[in-house]
């Protein structure tokens, strides 16, 4: 029976590799933008539903904590709507400081609409897909974003008309990051569930629970990406650093297009 | 129902499981790669069962958020791991505690390659989900396997 059993297996194994090795590296995922071709109608009607069903049940459960949600997210809206007034001014200074020193101004961000038509949080990583590929100049470590520079996740697959993104909490996510109140640096891991830690961030760092996290610029990526806030920050059993983890910002609930930066 | 019929009607199932309880629960299931293993291991010939298995596991790939193929080539890794040990340490497939320690041992090999091409980070974190799942299909297969009398469908 062994001997049956090992020619059955190698024969299946050799098919599945060689099926792995042509999808991914011969063909640009052209088996799997058939598969998403097919199933994208269904895809998007069940991730739709599904991300909306999830939020009202997230939403249902937490009702008895909903007033004090409520009123926390009015004041912070009026905080924001200040920040947002100060910014502008801020924004009407640089340009006429830029027009007067002759600093030519930041390149604008060239930017590609695309709708996340499936999510998908298993055991092992947190994808979405999104419905453009190669032909619309997607590449892979592109960042996503939703409006108000809000940090989605990175592309990491690209096939002709798809794309593969990984989210925050994709454990496979290393993003190099600085929070905006202290300017501490640290790099971004993905810890599932819809949270991310912080790591190199050393014992004698301040940060605390309610720090905007950012994007640093240093790993290539767009500066000043919004990406969560601290909910956790820890001393650390090993004395070394700072237990610190992040909530991502974005909540794939409220809404499914978003933007891919191109440059 | 044949014992493939039941696996099938069981993945289908793990499947709606799988896409429904991370979006209530924030819950992570490994219950398709444990099943697989557990379906692998049941058959004493292991030569039946390997393009059911690929089969299957192709549409749990496709949704996997890898690569197309990965997770089917750890899978596969994983089940050969078990033939393998079942034979060096000559275990008994009738023993319940012997069949949960290998399928737990198993399927943590199948965590474990996946988090080396992720995050080692993630095991940690896994490891009482692994667990609680692997008793919980155990119970279930023994409980089905009691009310389901069939020829092909041996007890363990």
């Amino acid at each position: 029976m062994r001997t049956g059993f090992y020619k059955k297996y190698i024969t299946v194994f050799l098919f599945v590799l060689v099926l792995f090795f042509v999808n991914t590296y011969a063909t640009n995922g052209a088996i799997s933008n058939f598969l998403y071709k097919i199933t994208f109608e269904s895809n998007s009607f069940f991730s739709d539903k599904l991300s909306k069903w999830s939020w009202f049940a997230d939403r249902f459960l937490v009702s008895a904590d909903s007033v004090e949600r409520l009123l926390y997210l009015e004041e912070e809206n009026s905080r924001l709507r200040g920040e947002l007034a100060e910014a502008d001014g801020i924004k009407k200074e640089n340009q006429f400081l830029r027009k007067q020193l002759g600093v030519a101004s930041r390149s604008d961000v060239l930017l590609e609409v695309v709708k996340i038509f499936n999510i998908e949080r298993s055991n092992l990583g947190s994808t979405a897909l999104i419905d453009k590929g190669i032909s619309n100049k997607i590449k892979i470590r592109m960042p996503v974003v939703a409006p108000g520079n809000v940090l989605i996740g990175l592309v990491d697959e690209v096939f002709g008309d798809y794309s593969r993104i990984i989210l925050l909490d994709d454990p496979r996510i290393k993003i190099n990051v600085r929070t905006q109140e202290s300017g501490i640096l640290a790099e971004l891991r993905g810890l599932l569930k819809n949270s991310a830690s912080l790591d190199l961030v050393s014992a004698g760092d301040k940060v605390s629970v309610g720090d905007s996290v950012v994007t640093s610029g240093l790993d290539g990526l767009e500066e000043f990406l919004f990406v969560g806030k601290v909910v956790r920050a820890e001393e650390s059993n090993l004395g070394l650093f700072k237990e610190v983890l992040v909530e991502p910002e974005f909540d794939l609930s409220l809404g499914l297009s978003v933007f891919v930066i191109l440059n | 129902m044949s014992k493939a019929g039941i696996f099938f009607v069981s993945c289908s199932v793990i499947f709606f499981i799988d896409r429904m309880f991370v979006h209530f629960f924030e819950w992570q299931t490994f219950l398709f790669p444990i099943s697989g293993i557990l379906f692998m291991l049941e058959d004493k010939n292991g030569d039946g069962n390997i393009i059911q298995l690929v089969a299957v596991s192709l549409v749990f790939d496709f949704f996997s958020g890898y690569s197309f193929g990965l997770t089917t080539i750890v899978l596969l890794i994983s089940v050969l791991s078990g033939f393998f040990l079942r034979g060096i340490f000559n275990i008994n497939s009738n023993s319940i505690v012997s069949t949960t320690l290998l399928v737990l041992l198993l399927t943590l090999i199948y965590a474990f390659i996946l988090s080396l091409i992720s995050s080692p980070k993630v095991l940690m974190f896994q490891i009482i989900t692994i667990l609680i799942e692997v008793v919980c299909v155990l119970i279930s297969f023994k409980f089905l396997s009691s009310i389901i009398k069939h020829n092909d469908f041996r007890k363990i």
